[in-house]
């Protein structure tokens, strides 16, 4: 039997007490000699104990508070409150728990394969591109490398090469696109983020030549001198290129994912309602 | 049901196939050969009439019979009522929170997935409640009002005496006032366990706390009740 110190009724367990007024402490348990010991030898606990019993009789035979006003629903509560549009099919999805809940999780799955697949080759390509020297960085040290071409076209044999006279590669495109894409499947308006310069070099199929994408800056330098004005436009057109937004897939993903993961967690609401 | 040499219209066959509370035909009740076990006792709910009667009406409001919703607030309305306005001591927010539950329960009709009507109710006036209480703790507002219910007046016997009835409407109102200060989450534990006389279990199911959690908050509730009342607890004893 725990010692107990009527003296220091305020250092008791009174917790204890409570839970042993509550009838929540089985006889086997050690807590319950605890509290019994509380109880006989401080009359403190003794008389906690009794004043939770009361109040628990007196909470018990609260008597209920009328109500003040009638809750029943008028027409335009319901006709406001029936789901409609889109709410109706989502609920009318969402009420089979089973079909629900497969067809929440299907949706979520599409949609994050769709997204998945329109993020992976970006950034597989992306590291492809960078290292072909096609990305804007190359651009722009192909730039740097066009006051050299200009000193070499003065000496080449100017029948070779046609630099393209306009400098807009949105000019280009608008002129010779079709052109360009019929006789070079490397310009820019078939592989995305492909040097802008390949497309202007090749404009009005001016020249018969063969023009492979620029490689590096380097090959650039053998194959398609320009003049540095060709090159200025390069990032203005790839932050067109990029301004382009989402592809369709990925929008189509993004909608598939949220319908998804809107049914599943309409299915989850819906279970914390119900009995 | 119909007249003799008149067609039977539409109305004649809606009251034929819709099943009298007492009849066989209870869609649930209607079984073709023998259920496991199981399925047996998932069936013995629907014995109890009032629960019967409940289902009944859920399926004609959910098929759009406003008047059968109705009916379901009608039985109901003065329980939930009474549980919420314990749990939110405001009357006028009470109202709000109830009128509130019963649209809630009016949107998500076809949420019910059996059971009982009445608990799938008193869940639905739970989690309301706890969201304005929840509410109130983010927006700190002025302390309960007294929740005075002077409708009330207890049951008038021919040996009433006046002092008990004094004592009682005293104690009531002491109470009532001891019950508003305490936190939400321990009066709310205390009112479903003591009024509305849930056991720990079902509580912690409706409120989405552990067993143990919801021990703690009733007696440390009670304690609390306790010391508010300390000075009052003569009426309380004997």
């Amino acid at each position: 039997m725990p010692h107990v110190d009527e003296l220091v009724h305020d250092q008791h367990d009174l917790v204890l007490v409570v839970s042993l007024a509550s009838g929540d402490l089985a006889t086997t348990d050690r807590d319950h000699a605890i509290a019994q010991s509380l109880i006989s030898s401080c009359n403190d606990c003794a008389r906690l104990h009794d004043d939770i019993l009361a109040i628990a009789r007196a909470t018990k035979a609260l008597p209920p508070v009328q109500r003040s006003r009638d809750f029943r629903l008028t027409d335009a509560d319901a006709a406001r409150l029936r789901p409609a549009g889109w709410r109706r099919i989502l609920g009318g999805l969402a009420n089979g728990p089973l079909l629900s809940r497969q067809l929440g999780a299907g949706l979520a799955t599409l949609g994050i394969a769709g997204l998945l697949l329109t993020a992976l080759p970006s950034i597989q390509l992306g590291g492809f591109a960078s290292s072909a020297g096609a990305s804007p960085a190359a651009s722009m040290a192909a730039a740097a490398e066009a006051p050299r071409y200009e000193s070499l076209e003065s000496q080449n044999d100017a029948a070779q090469v046609v630099p393209p006279p306009v400098a807009s590669h949105d000019v280009d495109t608008m002129a010779g696109g079709e052109a360009s894409q019929a006789s070079n499947p490397y310009s820019a308006n078939s592989v995305p983020g492909a040097s802008p310069a390949a497309g202007g070099v090749t404009r009005a199929g001016a020249t018969t030549l063969p023009l492979p994408v620029a490689r590096n800056p380097s090959e650039t330098e053998n194959v398609a001198p320009a003049p540095t004005a060709a090159f200025a436009p390069a990032p203005a057109a790839t932050d067109q290129a990029s301004s382009d937004g989402p592809s369709t897939v990925a929008i189509i993903s993004a909608v598939l994912l949220v319908a998804g993961l809107l049914l599943l967690a309409r299915r989850f609401a819906r279970g914390a309602t119900s009995p | 049901m119909v007249a003799e040499g008149r067609e039977p219209t539409a109305k004649d066959w809606r009251l034929a196939t819709k099943p009298m509370l007492d009849s066989p035909r209870l869609e649930l009740a209607v079984r073709r050969g023998l259920l496991p076990v199981e399925e047996l006792r998932s069936t013995n709910v629907v014995d109890d009439p009032i629960q019967r009667r409940d289902l009944i009406l859920l399926e004609r409001a959910r098929s759009g019979d406003l008047a059968a919703f109705n009916d379901l607030v009608s039985a109901y309305q003065d329980q939930l009522f009474a549980l919420v306005v314990r749990m939110v001591p405001d009357r006028d927010q009470a109202s709000d929170v109830t009128q509130e539950a019963f649209f809630s329960a009016y949107r998500n009709l076809s949420g019910f997935r059996g059971g009982s009507v009445k608990s799938w109710l008193n869940r639905i006036a739970v989690n309301a409640a706890m969201d304005t209480q929840r509410a109130r703790k983010r927006r700190p507002v002025q302390p309960y009002p007294e929740l005075e219910d002077e409708s009330w007046q207890p049951p008038a016997t021919e040996d009433a005496d006046p002092v008990t009835t004094a004592l009682t409407t005293e104690r009531t109102h002491v109470l009532n006032a001891a019950l508003a200060t305490i936190t939400d989450d321990q009066r709310t534990a205390i009112v479903l366990f003591d009024v509305e006389g849930y056991d720990y279990q079902e509580i912690a199911d409706m409120t989405g706390v552990s067993l143990g959690t919801v021990k703690s908050r009733i007696h440390r509730g009670r304690l609390a009740l306790r010391d508010r009342l300390a000075d009052r607890m003569d009426l309380f004893r004997g």
